[in-house]
């Protein structure tokens, strides 16, 4: 066996010059699947939102009536404004508590590592629709925490933790946590060990070496994560759905309310074209700032 | 001694993470109609009244199929454009990839409103195609993810070796490169399977009157009929769910690289 | 005791039932160039690792200077370590890496930028400060990380393996940059491995480990010529080992032969010992026959060196014999199955007592 012949691991493969045709079977499906049922839709998307809207009927006529309403009407710039809030505070939230976890899980001895990981990702693939209604139980009037503080004698009554603004953070936060969690952990995990004896070595103490060595080598993980969690929250439905109530309106609902009760596609269109401008926006500060590869890391 | 801080503040935010989940599965197994604590009674009739419900086996059967079509569509169309990404430069490649990658980042609610006007400009209605088509683009960057990882740690020596022994190209990917590449494969089966049937908002969007799954079902009967057969159900599709995906970290579990 | 700059009394370190390292006791002196040699596992690694202060011993204690260090952690400890993989911090430049330890002292800019200029003096980079560390050769980078350890004029500095990465001819090269460092600036090195040639180029003694234990601490000289276990004499340098009895001061019998040797410190006649000779003081062909210690026998294996060739020479009785010659003086290559007479004179033959003193 020659040498050229024993395994590379890890070695790139060798990138040739493509061969058309092979090419074309193989992008081909793929590609022909996310324009048409992606890009063009998106587009089409775009063109509604410069319809009019009268009488409940959508009319083939350009007009710019849809972003002046979503722009300046109150209700719908307090919903947006509320989305992005949200989407501030669960980020800020999710990287507070799920830094340390993500450090404790990346330095835990390998063999328990592995099932902490495997623990991990039980609640990330657990349905959206089951870890949402559970806070309900939680929550309720009815719920453990009430119980739990009556049974405690802690107050007398049950408290009215639901339809409002924190339950809806709550559940967001749940909901999102791992979202952070596991990027954060797969940038930490690859941090050599031993520059963190280094600085020690050097005369840094742990808070030290974490400020200096451990938190800027951890920064893509940072960032992954809260772009991840806050384009999620900013989009989310079920959870303002479920746990907010009727005042708890965020995009999306918004967006489906327009779209399917009042059929307003056109108004619809232009919130979530300017929804998707928000969204991008982010995501290409996010690149300026850091190489996108780094999300296919999951 | 901060050891201590920090192994007792994971364990809090796992408990964080999983009491939810654990609540529904107590409930489960409570006998009274009402979910109320505390928890009365040990009884399996949730289970049994959830799965003779008509409108909850339908709802199975609804996701499955859908779930099991779309998962081998994204596995076949994501697997071919993983070997053209991984194997081939061209210009645009690291485009292309983040094009795929794209449903996963932008938000549900813009994917599946675009979808369901497109759709009904070509005078379709929502129902299981477009339900499916939806599940397809979000499995899509699983696959392509699992089965790109897969392919870059793959030593091509092993198909020069082959076509050195007589095979053709289409053999060879037969013979050598498919098996070895079936764990990922396989894997991002899975995960495609589990990121459809768990789905809820690109599906509720997209239904359509006609089509429950599961996730829908479970939403509907939260809003017009809460009994515990919900809990009976959640519990047995977070197992499914879990045991796929665990299977499917098993399948691709990567040899790691000294 | 004063002069010692690292001290370890009877210093044990257990790992649940592993004993790393078994009742240690040694002392450094300043200004030495000591070195920890031994196989894999024998502990010099844990040993090193508890005079930096990332192992506390289970039992015993490590002096620095005079200091017991006790359970004092890394960064309080005046000592600095140049890790295996070099482990320079990849987000931060060349200037930075040098400059931390004496930014963790708080030291102003002006005395940092004078000490780690004076450094990339002292290591012969100059204008390699703005670099990145992804930019840099294996090389550059082992001297980037001795000189990020000693700008901190450590009272000890400590190297762990730190040649292993490098190609044969760049590790002869930071060999003798090492050495020429260390006589530059004067600190006591302590430098561990396992690569017994490198040892013995650099050090002033060496401290010769198997198995947690320490076997002899001696300068290179004495470790080669006169091992004090068979353990040394087998793994410094190639030996043709044999075991025996001691017949007098002088003479030993082993199995089918008889070995006339040097004088044996410590041991009385009939006591156990082994006998080493280096291959490279065997003589073979004419120059063995008259020689004290002679036997014939066939040549089983030849081994061409270039300068050197090393025969293995069966002389019967289940014994070989390594003779290493120089080619330029016996002047012909023997064959496999040749016979010829391989010796050695009485000085050449040590003998270590079995139970080492």
């Amino acid at each position: 066996m020659t040498a050229a012949s024993l395994p590379r691991e890890g070695a790139a493969p060798e990138a040739r010059e493509p061969v058309a045709a092979k090419l074309a079977v193989q992008l081909g499906p793929g590609l022909l699947w996310l324009v048409a049922f992606f890009a063009v839709p998106i587009v089409l998307l775009l063109v509604y939102s410069f319809y009019r809207f009268t009488d409940g009927v959508m009319i083939e006529t350009f007009t710019l009536e849809n972003y002046a309403r979503a722009l300046h009407d109150t209700i719908y710039v307090q919903v947006f404004g509320k989305s992005l809030r949200y989407g501030l505070v669960v980020t800020l939230a999710c990287l507070a508590i799920g830094y340390p976890v993500a450090y404790f899980l990346a330095r835990a001895a390998t063999r328990r590592r592995g099932l902490l990981f495997l623990a991990l990702i039980i609640p990330f693939w657990t349905s959206i629709v089951v870890r949402t209604y559970a806070w309900k139980m939680l929550l309720g009037t009815n719920g453990l925490v009430n119980y739990t503080l009556e049974a405690l004698g802690l107050i007398g009554a049950p408290i009215k933790m639901l339809y409002n603004e924190t339950a809806v953070l709550v559940g967001l936060t749940h909901v999102f946590l791992p979202f952070m969690i596991l990027p954060l952990y797969a940038v930490l995990e690859k941090i050599d060990p031993s520059l963190e004896e280094a600085a020690m070595d050097l005369g840094a103490d742990r808070a030290r070496t974490f400020l200096r060595v451990i938190l800027p080598l951890s920064l893509p993980g940072i960032s992954t994560g809260c772009l991840l969690v806050f384009i999620l929250t900013i989009g989310s439905y079920l959870t303002p759905d479920l746990l907010g109530g009727p005042s708890e309106m965020m995009i999306s609902n918004l967006i489906r309310s327009e779209y399917y009760v009042t059929f307003n596609w056109p108004f619809g269109g232009a919130l979530a074209v300017l929804f998707l401008i928000i969204t991008l926006a982010m995501i290409v500060v996010y690149n300026r700032l850091f190489k996108l590869e780094r999300i296919v890391g999951n | 001694m901060r050891g201590i801080v920090l192994k007792v503040w994971a364990a809090l935010v796992y408990g964080f993470l999983f009491l939810p989940i654990l609540i529904v599965i107590l409930m489960s197994f409570g006998a009274s109609k009402y979910s109320t604590f505390p928890v009365r009674g040990f009884s399996l009739k949730w289970y049994g009244r959830a799965f003779a419900d008509e409108q909850i086996v339908s709802a199975l059967q609804t996701s499955v199929t859908i779930s099991v079509i779309a998962a081998l569509l994204a596995t076949t169309v994501g697997t071919l454009a993983a070997m053209a990404i991984v194997r081939n430069r061209f210009r645009g490649r690291e485009l292309l990839h983040a094009a795929f990658l794209a449903p996963l980042i932008i938000p549900e609610i813009i994917t599946g409103i675009a979808l369901l006007s497109f759709a009904t400009l070509l005078s379709l209605q929502g129902g299981i195609a477009l339900v499916v088509i939806g599940h397809v683009l979000i499995g899509l960057p699983f696959v392509l993810t699992v089965v790109s990882t897969r392919l870059y740690g793959f030593d091509r020596s092993l198909e020069e070796a082959a076509m050195d022994l007589g095979a053709n190209e289409a053999t060879t990917f037969r013979r050598v490169t498919l098996p070895l590449i079936m764990p990922g494969i396989l894997g991002g089966l899975l995960l495609a399977f589990t990121v459809s049937f768990d789905n809820f908002l690109i599906t509720y969007l997209l239904a359509g009157s006609e089509v429950t799954t599961i996730p829908l079902q479970i939403y509907s009967m939260i809003r017009f009929e809460f009994t515990p057969k919900i809990h009976a159900v959640s519990t047995v599709i977070v197992f499914v769910s879990v045991s796929l995906i665990l299977l499917s970290q098993l399948l691709t579990r990567e040899r790691r690289a000294a | 005791m004063s002069d010692y700059d690292v001290e370890l009394r009877r210093v044990t370190k257990r790992f649940g039932q592993v004993i790393a390292v078994d009742d240690v006791s040694f002392g450094i002196r300043r200004g030495e160039f000591f070195s920890l040699l031994g196989p894999s596992g024998c502990g010099k690694t844990t040993i090193m690792r508890m005079i930096s202060g990332f192992e506390t011993p289970t039992r015993g204690e490590v002096f620095i200077a005079g200091e017991a260090m006790a359970a004092r952690p890394p960064y309080r400890r005046p000592t600095n370590l140049v890790f295996q993989h070099l482990s320079l911090f990849p987000h931060m430049t060349v200037f930075q890496n040098i400059a931390f330890g004496l930014e963790m002292k708080w030291k102003g800019k002006a005395e940092i930028r004078d000490r780690v200029e004076r450094m990339f003096a002292l290591i012969q980079l100059p204008g390699f400060a703005e670099r990145k560390i992804s930019q840099l050769s294996g090389g550059q980078k082992q001297r980037i990380a001795i000189a990020r350890a000693l700008v901190n004029e450590p009272t000890v500095l400590l190297l762990d393996e730190p040649l292993g990465a490098l190609d044969l001819k760049l590790r002869e090269q930071m060999q003798l940059e090492l050495k020429r460092i260390q006589r530059e600036v004067g600190t006591t090195f302590v430098y561990v491995t396992h690569d017994q040639k490198e040892a013995i180029t650099m050090s002033n003694r060496i401290a010769v480990m198997d198995a947690g234990r320490v076997e002899q601490i001696d300068d290179a000289t004495t470790i080669y010529e006169r091992p004090r276990t068979p353990f040394v004499a087998g793994f410094i340098g190639e030996t043709n080992l044999f075991r025996g009895r001691l017949v007098d001061s002088g003479t030993v019998a082993c199995e089918a032969i008889a070995i006339r040797t040097g004088a044996a410190d410590g041991a009385g006649a009939g006591a156990p010992v082994h006998v080493s000779v280096r291959p490279e003081k065997v003589r073979i062909g004419s120059r063995a026959e008259a020689l004290p210690n002679a036997f014939t026998g066939a040549v089983d294996e030849v081994v061409y060196q270039g300068a050197t060739t090393t025969y293995r020479v069966d002389i019967g009785g289940g014994l070989d014999v390594l003779a290493t010659v120089q080619n330029a003086e016996v002047g012909r290559l023997y064959d496999r199955g040749d016979r010829i007479a391989v010796g050695w004179e009485p000085e050449a033959a040590v003998v270590i007592p079995e139970t080492a003193p």
